[in-house]
């Protein structure tokens, strides 16, 4: 090729990439890594997209959440509420109070807001194939959060789940190995997995924490028990019928969320059994942290699920797909235990109550 | 017939000689009943006005006011008919787990058995129906409380749809996905969603029979006294039997609904969980033989403004929780000084 022709050429593929609209967001000034540690403080999250630093117009993003007073969702809140003011974005929130029946109203509710996206969380199918294939019909994002994979909703954000699971489990292995070499030496042990059928986000946690911890510490298939309060039965009373059954066994278990581990733990407590539980759970929000914080005999500690950074996160990923730009996972891997709670306390909450 | 029917009630003192109230104490009465009928609309109206005004060009939006009418539907049809059975003297406290009989056993048979649409929806309603009749069989056989009888009923109610969920849902809810039961239960004939529109029937019905029929009188009457009822020749059984029917039919309606609109049926999907206070707020006595459907619309729509009104504010739920229990209190109140001044 003639050297000028070559060169004119570059010249005309160069200005065509950069008059791509692709590219000119990418040429965009973005918020980094560093800027996203140090605007979400002593949470210090990690971030999801580099988002521009000048929307490209006004996004309202709208969030039912389930429940505001409860501490995982309420802090959600927070995240969410910081993000969408560190990124100039408009935030709608509608509060469901514990009430998932109320959450496809409530969908409704905040169509007024002309939403630019909308979303819930830690809802199981019951809830969200109505809420996904609404906003399918609206054609309006929907970005849920720990929902678990969904047909009607085309990206699934938050907690990776089977990860979490298998994290917990082999936190919880290194427990029981070591309870083994003291007053657990000789016991039969199972494994009880709390989960809750109606929420897929659950099978895969505590299915993949059961197949981990199953096969590191070889048990069999009698060896692993399940509790799911969608039948029917409440994790405590199932937990007083296993430790009936079994009344010279030790149990490992994991929940599928902190409140689900902690009813079965009373229940082995008040039954004079809590030196023959280790719970290892999967939330880590401050009710957790408190409990570490006494150090009981049977609670190993939990991974933490960050829930302020995974609302902020969710902020980040609505508006990373609305801005078309490529998403990282949300990652959570911080485990805190009894040896690092009064540290990972302080920090979190300081020193007081 | 409305008038009769107060009378009826009025008077139905079951062979109690009342002090006969002077024109004063009658006055005065009258005038704290007025007041106490006033209270809803009133608040009705104050909660719409101070959202109105909190809310410039969102609560008053045609939208809006739609969401609020969808908000209210399908709670407002299980509450019709918790209206009808407490007027008859019934409490019925099984209506959610009726609801989630009937969503499983259509489920089941619509969508897991694929059978046509309308012997599967009939058969539904059967089980909802065999509910209600269950309950009668056993306040009017072995006569023990409907309130007692109702848990008992809702809690096997519960257990026979866990048995169908456990047949066929792997992951602890059943699908309905199956056409054309979403567009049905999400259709809007001329701008309205059905729920709204089947909501309104069901007021509409129930206005008709309990002011325009002998049945309703009769209602009224065996709500009031049953013992007096049956001595004036109502078929005290009948109504009973009739008036739990139709509860547990209403609740498999709306929970139908529900769960057609949500494409799942879930042991979850509870369309209403406190129809007690929308009642109470309406003015419908606890004690039975009192009540007017046309209260108990508005204050499931005063329910539905609170709740909208209160989203779009963002308020924390504890401010709603309150406030809903607030309401709630101020009901029993209302609820125990009406019945005060309708034996002084």
């Amino acid at each position: 090729m003639n050297p000028s022709l070559r060169s004119l050429t570059q010249l005309i593929f160069i200005a065509l990439v950069a008059t791509a609209p692709g590219a000119s967001a990418q040429t965009t000034p973005t918020w980094t890594a560093d800027d996203v540690t140090k605007a979400t403080g002593r949470e210090a999250c990690g971030q999801v997209v580099a988002l521009p630093k000048r929307l490209p117009r006004a996004y309202n993003l709208t969030f039912i959440n389930p429940n505001k007073g409860h501490p995982f969702f309420g802090v959600w809140s927070q995240g969410m509420k910081d993000a969408a003011k560190f990124y100039k974005a408009n935030f709608y929130e509608a509060d469901a109070a514990g009430d998932a029946a109320k959450i496809p109203d409530l969908f409704e509710t905040l169509l007024v807001r002309k939403p630019s996206a909308i979303g819930t969380g830690g809802q199981g199918p019951d809830v969200l194939d109505g809420i996904g294939a609404r906003a399918q019909d609206l054609n309006l994002p929907f970005v849920g959060i720990d929902n678990g994979p969904n047909e009607y909703i085309p990206y699934n954000y938050g907690i990776s789940d089977a990860f979490a699971g298998r994290l917990g489990a082999e936190n919880l292995v290194k427990a029981v190995q070591a309870r083994q070499q003291t007053d657990w030496k000789g016991k039969e042990l199972f494994f009880v997995e709390f989960t809750y059928k109606p929420a897929t986000a659950c099978v895969t946690r505590t299915g993949a924490a059961a197949k981990t911890f199953k096969s590191a510490m070889k048990l069999d298939d009698k060896h692993v028990l399940m509790v799911d309060p969608s039948t029917g039965q409440n994790a405590a009373d199932g937990m007083k019928a296993i430790l009936a059954a079994h009344p010279n066994a030790v149990f490992a278990m994991i929940p599928c969320w902190d409140g689900l581990g902690f009813e079965p733990y009373n229940a082995a407590k008040d039954a004079g059994r809590e030196k023959d539980v280790a719970l290892f759970t999967l939330g880590g929000d401050k009710p957790s942290a408190d409990l570490l914080k006494t150090k009981p005999v049977g609670y190993v500690g939990y991974l933490e699920f960050q829930p302020y950074c995974e609302g902020w996160g969710w902020v980040e990923t609505s508006l990373g797909i609305l801005t078309g730009r490529t998403l990282k996972p949300y990652q959570t891997r911080r485990i805190t235990l009894q040896a690092d709670i009064a540290k990972r306390y302080a920090d979190l909450y300081g020193t007081g109550k | 017939m409305a008038q009769a029917n107060k009378q009826a009630n009025n008077s139905s003192g079951g062979g109690v000689s009342l002090p006969v109230p002077t024109r004063q104490t009658r006055g005065s009465r009258s005038l704290m009943l007025l007041i106490l009928d006033g209270v809803l609309p009133a608040a009705l109206v104050i909660a719409l006005v101070t959202f109105g005004l909190l809310l410039p060009g969102l609560f008053f939006t045609p939208e809006n006011l739609l969401g609020i009418l969808r908000y209210a539907a399908l709670g407002g049809i299980v509450v019709a008919g918790f209206s009808l059975a407490l007027i008859a003297g019934q409490i019925d406290f099984s209506t959610v787990q009726v609801g989630i009989l009937t969503s499983a056993v259509f489920a089941a048979l619509y969508q897991y058995q694929s059978w046509p649409l309308l012997p599967a929806l009939l058969v539904a309603l059967l089980a909802a129906a065999a509910c209600g009749l269950l309950s009668a069989l056993i306040i009017n056989v072995l006569k023990v409380p409907s309130l007692v009888t109702t848990l008992a009923v809702g809690v096997l109610a519960l257990g026979l749809s866990y048995v169908i969920f456990d047949f066929y849902g792997a992951t602890g809810s059943l699908r309905l996905s199956r056409p054309p039961v979403r567009s049905i239960a999400t259709a809007t004939p001329l701008g309205v969603p059905i729920a709204v529109w089947t909501m309104l029937l069901v007021y509409g019905l129930s206005y008709g029979v309990l002011n325009y029929t002998r049945f309703g009188a009769h209602l009224y009457a065996v709500g009031g006294n049953a013992q007096a009822a049956r001595v004036n020749g109502v078929r005290v059984e009948w109504v009973i039997t009739a008036v739990m029917v139709t509860v547990a039919l209403l609740a498999g309606l709306a929970t139908l609904l529900f769960s057609g609109r949500n494409i799942t049926v879930s042991p979850s999907a509870a369309v209403i969980s406190a129809p007690l206070a929308a009642v109470l707020l309406a003015g419908v006595s606890l004690a039975g033989g009192s009540g007017r459907l046309e209260r108990t619309l508005l204050a499931v729509l005063f329910f539905a403004v609170l709740g909208i009104g209160l989203s779009l504010l963002a308020l924390p739920a504890f401010v709603r929780v309150i406030l809903e229990g607030s309401v709630f209190v101020l009901a029993l109140l209302g609820e125990s000084a009406r019945q005060h001044l309708e034996t002084r």
